[in-house]
């Protein structure tokens, strides 16, 4: 990429004082250069996203307050359509205008959480013990129900009795890995929600 | 009696909210509003005098419009083919042929010196109206070039209010239709200038939908969200305020070029101007400065180093 720098300036209180202002007999600036003095700027930054809620995918921009470098606690404060984006052109439904609720919700998963068989209360699990947990089951449920033969002896290697739905803001890659995995176990209850 | 109620098509829904490209400046009320704009943010400011003399040369710009005489502009079918080759129809110095500019900077000069002015301005005005046309065209060129010496600032205020009314009166008479991005975009694709700042909505052209606008023609075209204005990129794009991130008045910073360009958010104030709006935020200018980003575009009536 070139660019030209032609053009780019500081406009400093000292550029003021030479400037067209002064050059016209309107003072130095200096007054501006004051009433700026006590202020301090403030950061945001907006970002592109997609919808999770359904396979539309609308594009979304989040709009975060606080400066990541300067590890300050950034937060988001404002969800809205993204008016660039093809496929809702700024709009969204009124699940997708209440995306700041979604994500500020206090009963929000943020971590796995898990619930014995019997108990009331969802405690807080690690990672390591939610993924084990996960694929114990589906292993049971799989060495049980597993349909190596239909009835006339055709192989056709189904797994009829546990589903599987993925994501909207997944792109080809994760659609793709997705398929081979759970094609290859057989499992035949499958939707994802990025369909575009 | 029976009518058969159409049925939404979705691709329609999508349809109604796509923004246009390119907006032109209506003439007859841009620089009255900018007059008016300049006249409402005046009051208190510490650029008082400064704005109200703004005010006053936007008004002189309204006037001058009496001045202009019709033509003066290149034949449709040289239009239609620079708006097929994707070139802005209006760049470069082509529209100073004629006296039209001139008759425009006389009509400003006079309406603004027989106002209350220091004795600078007066002085500029006197020297300005002695000139020939020769070197009033070289200082109109080097307004359009970006290349106004430190000497000439002052007179390049008045070069440059008369440009404005030169190049928005022509821009007014094209159509919209079928103009193409120029240069990726980041510059105007009637006059090829540089953008002053940008503006977001209003929302009849779609929610938040962001145009830049041109600091010449005043024409504004549509641009991509969060991506710099100056050099394109997508990367490192922040929005600073002064104290408040909701400001309707922010510095869109880049952290590949370094640069920003402010950006005026029409749904939080209404009336905004990009002209006035910019040269009565110069706070903002001196604070993003200080945090060591480079304006990427100068104000013409605000011309500094």
């Amino acid at each position: 990429m070139t660019l030209s720098r032609r053009g780019f300036f500081r406009l400093t209180g000292t550029g003021l004082a030479g400037s067209s202002l002064a050059a016209l007999g309107f003072g130095s600036g200096e007054a501006v250069a004051a009433s700026v003095r006590p202020f301090k700027l403030a950061r945001a930054t907006e970002t592109r996203n997609t919808c999770p809620y359904c396979s539309v995918s609308c594009g979304v921009i989040l709009y975060t307050q606080g400066d990541r470098a300067k590890n300050a606690k950034s937060e988001i404060i404002h969800v809205e359509g993204d008016p660039d984006h093809p496929v809702n052109r700024g709009t969204l439904c009124p699940k997708g205008a209440s995306l700041l609720d979604f994500i500020k919700s206090p009963t929000r998963v943020k971590y796995p959480m898990h619930r014995t068989a019997g108990s009331r209360e969802w405690k807080r699990v690690s990672w390591e013990f939610a993924l084990d947990r996960i694929s114990k089951l589906m292993k049971e449920d799989r060495d049980k129900n597993f349909v190596a033969k239909n009835s006339d002896g055709v192989t056709v290697n189904r797994w009829p009795t546990v589903g599987f739905l993925a994501a909207s803001a997944t792109s080809n890659e994760t659609a793709f890995m997705t398929y081979k995995v759970v094609r290859s176990s057989g499992m035949v209850v499958f939707d994802n929600q990025a369909r575009v | 009696m029976t009518t058969k109620a159409p049925i939404a098509d979705p691709v329609d829904i999508g349809k109604a909210a796509s923004a246009a490209f390119l907006r032109l400046p209506d003439i007859t009320t841009l620089f009255r509003r900018r007059a008016a704009r300049f006249a409402a943010l005046a009051g208190g400011h510490p650029m008082e005098d400064f704005l109200r003399f703004m005010s006053r040369l936007a008004e002189a710009q309204a006037e001058s419009l009496r001045a202009l005489k019709p033509g003066g502009l290149p034949d449709v079918e040289e239009i239609e083919a620079a708006k097929r080759d994707a070139m802005p129809p209006f760049a470069g110095d082509g529209l100073l042929d004629g006296t039209h500019w001139r008759d425009v900077l006389q009509a400003i000069l006079k309406s603004v010196a027989a106002g209350e002015i220091p004795e600078q301005t007066r002085q500029v005005i006197a020297d300005l109206g002695a000139e020939p046309a020769a070197v009033l065209d070289g200082r109109a060129r080097a307004v359009l070039s970006d290349d106004v010496p430190e000497t000439s600032r002052g007179a390049a205020v008045f070069i440059a209010a008369a440009l404005q009314v030169r190049w928005a009166a022509a821009a007014s008479m094209l159509t919209a239709d079928g103009f193409q991005a120029f240069d990726e975009g980041k510059r105007c694709p009637v006059c090829a200038q540089a953008p002053l700042v940008s503006m977001m909505g209003p929302a009849s052209e779609g929610q938040s939908t962001r145009y830049l606008h041109c600091r010449l023609c005043a024409s504004s075209w549509n641009y991509v969200r969060i991506k710099c204005a100056a050099c394109g990129s997508t990367e490192g794009i922040a929005y600073h305020g002064i104290e408040d991130t909701q400001q309707p008045v922010r510095g869109e910073t880049c952290d590949t070029c370094h640069g920003y360009v402010k950006i005026l958010s029409t749904e939080k104030e209404l009336g905004l101007d990009p002209m006035a709006d910019d040269i009565a935020t110069t706070g903002l200018d001196l604070m993003l400065a200080e945090g060591g980003w480079e304006r990427a575009s100068a104000n013409p009536f605000l011309l500094a180093t």
